[in-house]
């Protein structure tokens, strides 16, 4: 078990009760930070093969045509704001559908508990990789084989996780490793991107989750002081400079139509946030990834 | 280790403790149909009051909105309290600063500057005989180290009221006072066990603090108090309820503080009510669906306490209920609005306008007391640090 593990907390059982059984270990544990699972200066993007720069570039080409529908498709809907130069901006044929994509649509994941302050990234990715494999536990420890895919602790080795937290671009390494996620595609993969504008945000969301069935992960800066409205409703207390993951898991709302909302899981229970499932606006979820080195995102 | 509730101990806390220590607006939405309900009746301290004629609804043309200058931003919150808005501020990331504006007055005032490194006044609260706070420092505390102070007045020395350490929660504690009482709900962890628990200073016994309640956390998670003169209410989470798919269930308590003696009462809800907000007319509080964090947006339940007739306030997404004299506000997940929801005339109206920064705007930290709504807003297509502003509501 890791150290600090099982932190007790708004929304959890089991993490409650592993702490209590536990005393000793998390009395001995020391001042807890938190929740500060990225490095700072992040910003190195995923580094992809022809290949796999072909699916992004169809991804791309998908998310451009969302809010226009098939109308977009003949021309008279958003225009594509991404490169696009070769045969994989044709997108897939199959979607959006002529009626455009669900206006509204969440997974249905299930929140994990992070073992310990920098393990937002494993504990998100986790929360991904159960869903594509069909983990349907409610049970949020991070560290029972019998309720995950695999443990927390391996997914952070796939992921490199160090005290430093997780860098984007392993997230999604860890994400493709062989036995993290059932791709829905074959040619499937994540990466770690830029979000672009709000609506380019948005519209990688929707086609992620409507499209492809995928949950994405998303960094924030969960409530840097003076945020005004923009913090996570998971974390309703100032916590200058955490850097934090937090799993993206549905939307209400397409480009165009008022306030949109993003549903989202947190794992960050006893670091400074809550664990479980949890909505904002669009916009906020917007700006508290962009007040964190820009605004990044892996799909 | 397991520790028995302490209800009714009244422990006081030890000496040791306390060394260390309107313009543009939208038109007003339909009221709702009554709801059938099943709750029981709900001690009001107002057992018959004769019915009065229904107020007509609040005109959102009629209501001026006031900006303070931009450089006072708020760190957190915005709270109306004893016809004062306040916020914490200070320099950089930190919190240190309590801060104050009274409408009719110049400019704000700034009623105490904390010398702990690193702090962070994460909640503050006023009535007319001070005002208490929540303080956290790591430097000066400890990791997830907190105080629980009161402030008799502006410039005045402190008085430290309770302190713990709530590193594996995560949370400082919740506060409310009012005239006569100062009461917390927070978390600590003690190596005899960590516990939540609600304590409460009476202002005229100050210097004696006690612990209204206590509990271990794997029984209980108490936040969110909130008083109307013996009434204190506040919002417990059961960890241990239904832990196999959907999430703990959280409900409403009250205390009867003219009989700390007596165990707390359940209040009948939905089994995901959180955050009481109440007067002596109405009770609200927020209803989650089954599944939801406590913590997440939800929808605004209000009780008529001596009708016992059951209303939604007909917003979606809501959090944070705050209720005045007359109007209860709210924070609502677009941040789009600045709504204010009468319970007599049952209109709800929104008050915001792109007017008052004459571009988009999103508001948040809605509060009442009185007839004083505090609020902030700011630009919703940009990154900006949010502006103060505030208004007189309706008798």
């Amino acid at each position: 078990m890791e150290r600090r593990s099982g932190r007790w907390a708004v929304g959890t059982v089991v993490a409650t009760l592993m702490v209590l059984v536990l005393p000793g270990i998390v009395l001995g544990a020391g001042p807890v930070p938190a929740a500060n699972g990225e490095p700072d200066n992040d910003t190195q993007l995923s580094v992809l093969t022809p290949a796999e720069a072909a699916f992004v570039a169809k991804k791309l080409a998908m998310a451009a045509l969302v809010g226009g529908g098939a109308s977009a498709r003949s021309g008279g809907g958003m225009t594509p704001s991404y490169a696009c130069e070769s045969d994989p901006c044709e997108g897939d044929p199959t979607w959006p559908p002529p009626g455009g994509p669900s206006p509204a649509k969440t997974l249905g994941t299930k929140a994990r508990q992070q073992n310990n302050y920098y393990y937002c990234g494993p504990a998100a990715g986790q929360v991904v990789i159960n869903w594509t494999r069909g983990i349907t536990s409610g049970s949020n420890a991070g560290e029972d084989p019998t309720t995950n895919w695999r443990r927390q602790s391996k997914i952070a080795t796939w992921m490199s996780t160090t005290t430093l937290g997780t860098g984007g671009a392993n997230l999604a390494v860890g994400l493709n490793n062989p036995n993290g996620v059932v791709k829905p595609s074959a040619d499937w993969i994540y990466t770690y991107a830029d979000n672009g504008t709000m609506t380019q945000l948005h519209t990688k969301v929707i086609t992620d989750i409507d499209g492809f069935g995928m949950p994405l992960v998303l960094a924030t800066a969960p409530h840097v002081a003076k945020a005004g409205v923009n913090y996570l409703s998971s974390w309703p207390n100032e916590y200058p400079g955490a850097h934090h993951w937090i799993v993206i898991r549905g939307y209400d709302g397409l480009p165009g139509t008022s306030s949109p909302i993003i549903r989202y899981q947190d794992s960050s229970a006893g670091f400074g946030g809550s664990t479980g499932p949890f909505s904002d606006s669009l916009a906020v979820i917007y700006q508290v990834s962009k007040s964190n080195q820009g605004g990044h995102v892996v799909w | 280790m397991p520790i028995a509730e302490l209800r009714g101990r009244v422990l006081r806390l030890g000496a040791a403790a306390l060394a260390l220590s309107a313009i543009a607006c939208a038109p007003s939405i339909s009221p709702p149909p009554i709801e059938p309900t099943d709750l029981p009746a709900t001690p009001s301290s107002h057992a018959s009051v004769p019915a009065t004629p229904r107020p007509t609804a609040i005109d959102p043309s009629s209501i001026e909105l006031h900006l303070l200058d931009a450089a006072y931003t708020p760190g957190g919150e915005t709270v109306s309290a004893a016809g004062q808005i306040l916020w914490a501020g200070g320099r950089d990331r930190w919190l240190p600063e309590i801060w104050r504006f009274v409408p009719g007055s110049p400019t704000p005032e700034r009623i105490y500057d904390s010398n702990v490194p690193e702090s962070i006044i994460s909640s503050v609260v006023a009535s007319a005989s001070g005002y208490a706070f929540v303080e956290q420092s790591e430097p000066a505390f400890g990791g997830g180290g907190w105080r629980v102070w009161y402030l008799p007045g502006s410039g005045a020395d402190p008085i430290q009221l309770d302190w713990g350490v709530a590193a594996e929660a995560g949370f400082p504690p919740t506060i409310a006072m009012d005239d006569e009482r100062v009461v917390w709900a927070g978390f600590d962890e003690p190596q005899t066990g960590f516990v939540t628990r609600i304590g409460m200073a009476e202002i005229a016994d100050i210097e004696h603090p006690r612990t209204l309640l206590e509990r271990p956390v794997d029984k209980s998670l108490i936040w969110y108090p909130a008083l109307e003169g013996d009434e204190l209410w506040y919002g417990t989470i059961d960890p241990a309820s239904d832990p196999a798919a959907q999430g703990p269930e959280y409900t409403l308590e009250k205390l009867d503080l003219s009989n700390p003696l007596a165990a707390p009462a359940p209040f009948p809800g939905t089994g995901h009510d959180f955050n009481p907000a109440v007067n002596d007319e109405f009770l609200v509080w927020k209803a989650n669906r089954r599944g939801d964090a406590a913590l997440n947006w939800g929808t605004l339940k209000i009780l008529d306490r001596r009708s016992q007739e059951l209303r939604t306030i007909p917003v979606g997404d809501a959090n944070r209920p705050s209720m005045g004299d007359r109007f209860v506000t709210f924070e609502e997940i677009t941040h789009s609005t600045l709504p204010v929801y009468d319970p007599v005339s049952l209109a709800l109206a929104n008050l915001a306008s792109d007017r008052i920064l004459g571009r988009p705007s999103m508001y948040g930290g809605e509060s009442i007391s009185g007839r004083l709504l505090a609020f902030f807003v700011q630009p919703a297509d940009a990154l900006a640090q949010p502006r103060i502003g505030w208004a007189i509501l309706p008798e």
